[in-house]
């Protein structure tokens, strides 16, 4: 029976050997982005932040300088502007604050606008998130996130071994970390949609390394420990190979158009989404299953020393 | 392969089933009609067959007003504090115990003073009694000791508050004739609310924020009436005092209402005990400008709008300006009428929301329970002050707000902006579709129509099972249908891979198709755990639009191991069990 195929089946490649280049370069990675984004910052959204992005048509066309003005004279000096189409009428009106004056706080910068400007403004759509409800959502953007990793070790613990959840959690840490950096090197806002990216990118990384360590776990179910467990990994990366291959072939054609035509918010997920499927194979194949076997290669030695040393115990 | 026919009976009844809970979805965004929960007899014969639940768009895609709204905790307990109060006062009057007198501190505590260590620890006593459950002792120093509410209580109140708000904003929004609106509870302490197709949050939003409180209250000080402690006059100096003080300058945008809270607790001390000073505002007949003038009022309400029972509007017979009158309720009225008798020949206070609307002398007794408001004229048009009228009757009528409701979050999505973001969003999720299609049907053949076939389902399960539970549909909930169907073909990716395995080691195809899907179920199995951890994670902590993303993520993995697994299964024991064939495009 002849297959039609990509990936050839016998392939042989030594993805283990060379694990300390690829583990360098993901520590240098890693560090960036997470000095990125302590020095830097992310670009958090107003869901975040709190604060008010006004999509807003004027009557007259205006340049961006004119509608900075406004809004600066509105009592919001950093807001952004962004000019959107080509008629000069609309723009999309990011602020972060919640005005200077006090009474600002109960009158969001919209209401603002349209008590200033009258019939000369339409507000096509508005973002106001308070400042308690934005600092509410991060802290359950990373609780979801931290119990989600917690939750899915404690998973791969159960159900494979002891030894296979470090790799995988290692491997899961890595892919959120990375697509981070994706929304701190693009500059893309940091939304609860994004948070919504990384889980997603997370539970694809889970997936492809469940893959490898399940046909790990096949290997030693048929063959006893005929290999050691290092080929043993290896081999299982070949066999899947193709499987890796298709599958992130397959959910780039369902995301790719969506990055392509899509705007906002779901567009920066298609994209990071696009980014994430590749970290999530690179980290299975150079750092979940590498990582795996340093930790079994741990225990074996430990063991040994234990039942190496206590014959010696028992004489003395 | 035994057990075969059961197995296809299961699949086109899942299949069938689907299709009817799709269909009043389907009559929906067809035709815009909705097949009722009750079927009238001008509805089709068929509409009694069918479930009454729709798929919903989200505010994304359809447009229309997202509100989230907090609560002032602060108000409520100050509320709770003087009810608790009260009954406490009632309570010692009714077991005849003497010399303490009773009031509310600014943060909330019970003070009782009192004259006799003695009857202080009688009433002690009671108070431990029967509100032992509500109340703790917090210290007494002098003659005065402080009660406070404890913290059970406290958040009892709350949550009491939260469910009074919902029921209110229910009523409010149903009489303002809004087609589907949301009104949830968002966590402990928010209230989430969406209404579809809304585009001008004004006037919706005035009569989401009125607290609607009403009160007859009697007037101590005020125009026509002085109190010997605070001369009308003292009323104005003191204002004027605390004005220089805090370093208010007030102005139309800046009105002295606004600073209710800071002045009235400035004049803490200097009011007689139990009194509150409040406003009326009135627009002055020669300047035009708006005056307010300061009423010095009895904090102990003679009947508040608890014991409402309708309110209308309506036209005084005199001026023939818009106005509103309402009715008690029978034991408000018996209340009314008892208070009314015993303040002869002073004056009442209405208040509604802190404003003094009118403050009329009490002739008589007034029998009957009802009332009416004035709008006053405020140099207004009558077409406002019929507008006012109308929504004062409404938010009366609806019940009044535990407090008053901050926006703590505001999304308007413009029609257009949906329309576009939804024509995006369908074609790029179809694109993606046809791509995953055809790509699946060149490399696996055969299989791969059968994996086409499976997700088609899957996608159809989906939604039927959000139309069933009428789940609301998000752009975010589009991206979790993308990621599971994309789940979903992994799934069969792995399965085919398996069998290609076995194949290629010359083995039958029965035993490959069964191998297959034993060897690669652990793995799909696996995965599909792991992914639904995440969601039921996402589910629990996130808001609004991640939870429209993991609802979706979470019923498409649930479907996807049911069509991926067991239906394509099915159809590869189809061909090979019942058709015998020995080939199939792998």
């Amino acid at each position: 029976m002849k297959f039609f195929n990509l990936i050839p089946n016998q392939t042989n490649f030594d993805f283990i050997g060379k694990f300390k280049y690829f583990f360098l370069f993901s520590v240098i990675a890693l560090a960036a982005v997470i000095w990125g984004t302590s020095t830097r910052g992310l670009n958090y959204g107003v869901d975040f932040t709190g604060g008010a992005v006004i999509q807003a048509r004027f009557k007259s066309a205006k340049t961006a300088e004119d509608v900075r003005k406004i809004v600066t004279e509105l009592g919001e000096e950093e807001a952004s502007v962004v000019a959107l189409g080509s008629e000069n009428t609309d723009y999309l009106i990011t602020a972060r604050k919640h005005g200077t004056k006090e009474e600002d706080a109960r009158n969001p910068l919209n209401q603002r606008l349209s008590q200033k400007m009258g019939s000369d403004v339409q507000i096509m759509s508005v973002d106001v998130v308070g400042p308690k409800v934005g600092a509410d959502l991060k802290k359950a953007a990373m609780l979801s996130l931290l119990y989600s990793v917690i939750l899915i070790t404690v998973y791969i613990w159960l159900r494979f071994d002891f030894r296979f959840a470090p790799g995988a959690t290692i491997a899961m840490i890595h892919d959120l970390v990375m697509a981070t950096g994706f929304y701190l090197l693009t500059g893309r806002e940091f939304t609860i949609t994004a948070i919504a990216a990384l889980l997603t990118i997370a539970g694809y990384s889970v997936n492809d390394t469940i893959v490898i360590y399940d046909r790990v776990r096949e290997m030693y179910k048929l063959g006893g420990n005929a290999l050691p467990l290092p080929e043993t990994i290896n081999k299982a990366i070949n066999l899947t190979l193709s499987r890796t291959i298709l599958t992130a072939t397959l959910t780039l054609l369902s995301v790719v158009p969506i990055a392509i035509f899509c705007t906002g918010e779901i567009q920066s997920f298609a994209m990071a989404m696009t980014f994430g499927i590749f970290v999530g194979i690179y980290s299975t194949v150079y750092i979940a299953s590498p990582f795996t076997i340093y930790v079994a290669k741990f225990m074996e030695r430990k063991e040994q020393n234990r039942s190496s040393s206590r014959p010696v115990k028992a004489k003395a | 392969m035994k057990g075969l026919r059961p197995r296809i009976f299961t699949v086109f009844a899942t299949f069938l089933f689907s299709i009817y809970l799709l269909i009043p979805s389907w009559i929906r965004f067809t035709t815009g009609k909705s097949v009722p929960q009750i079927v009238r007899a001008e509805d089709p014969w068929y509409y009694s067959y069918l479930p009454s639940e729709t798929l919903k768009l989200g505010l994304d895609l359809m447009g229309g007003l997202h509100l989230v709204l907090g609560i002032d905790f602060e108000e409520v307990h100050r509320d709770s504090a003087t009810k608790l109060k009260n009954d406490i006062k009632n309570l010692l009057e009714a077991e005849k115990i003497e010399g303490i007198t009773l009031d509310t501190s600014a943060n909330n505590r019970i003070l009782a003073k009192f004259t006799s260590e003695e009857q202080w620890k009688k009433a002690d006593k009671l108070i431990g009694e029967r509100y032992g459950q509500v109340i703790d002792y917090e210290g007494q120093s002098g003659n005065e000791a402080r009660l406070k509410m404890n913290a059970l209580y406290e958040s009892e109140v709350n949550n009491r508050a939260v469910e009074q708000s919902l029921e209110t904003l229910r009523n409010r929004i149903d009489e303002f004739g809004i087609a589907e609106p949301i009104i949830t509870r968002q966590g402990d302490d928010k209230i989430m609310v969406q209404f579809p197709g809304i585009q001008e949050p004004g006037r919706l939003k005035d009569i989401i924020s009125r607290t609607a409180k009403l009160s007859f209250q009697i007037v101590r000080s005020g125009p026509g009436v002085s109190d010997p402690q605070a001369k009308p006059e003292q009323l104005q100096k003191w204002i004027s005092d605390f004005k220089q003080e805090k370093k208010i300058v007030t102005d139309v945008a800046n009105p002295i209402t606004k600073h209710l809270r800071d002045l009235n607790q400035y004049l803490a001390g200097k009011i007689p005990a139990g009194t509150e000073l409040l406003f009326h505002k009135e627009a002055n007949i020669n300047t035009r400008e708006i005056e307010y003038t300061p009423y010095l009022l009895e904090k102990d309400a003679l009947v508040t709008g608890e014991d409402l029972q309708d309110a209308r509007y309506s036209y005084d017979s005199q001026t023939n300006l818009p106005e509103v009158t309402f009715q008690l309720t029978p034991v408000g009225a018996t209340k009314f009428e008892k208070a009314t008798g015993a303040n002869v020949g002073k004056l009442m206070a209405i208040v509604l929301d802190s404003n003094v609307h009118s403050a009329p002398h009490i002739r008589e007794k007034i029998a009957g329970g009802n009332a009416r408001i004035e709008m006053g004229s405020s140099g207004r048009s009558a077409d406002e002050l019929l507008k006012e009228a109308k929504d004062t009757s409404l938010v009366l009528r609806s019940g009044a707000l535990p407090a008053k409701l901050q926006f703590l979050e505001e999304r308007v999505v413009g029609p257009s902006l949906g329309g576009d973001a939804i024509r995006a969003g369908t074609i790029s999720l179809a694109m993606g579709l046809l791509f995953v299609f055809i790509f699946m049907v060149i490399y696996y053949r055969t299989s791969g129509l059968i994996a086409t076939v499976a997700l088609a389902l899957n996608g159809l399960f989906i939604l039927s099972i959000m139309a069933a539970f009428e789940g609301t549909l998000t752009l975010p909930g589009l991206a979790g249908i993308t990621l599971t169907l994309g789940m979903a073909v992994d799934a069969n990716v792995l399965i085919f891979e398996h069998m290609r395995e076995e194949l290629v080691h010359g083995k039958s195809l029965i035993y490959a198709i069964s191998e297959g899907y034993s060897r690669a179920f652990t793995a799909i199995f696996d995965a599909h755990i792991t992914t639904i951890i995440a969601g039921i994670v996402l589910l629990s902590f996130g808001y609004g639009p991640i939870r429209g993303f993991a609802v979706t993520l979470l019923i498409g993995l649930v479907a996807s191991l049911y069509t991926s697994v067991f239906v394509t299964r099915v159809i590869y024991d189809y061909f090979v069990v019942s058709k015998n064939k020995q080939t199939i495009g792998i």
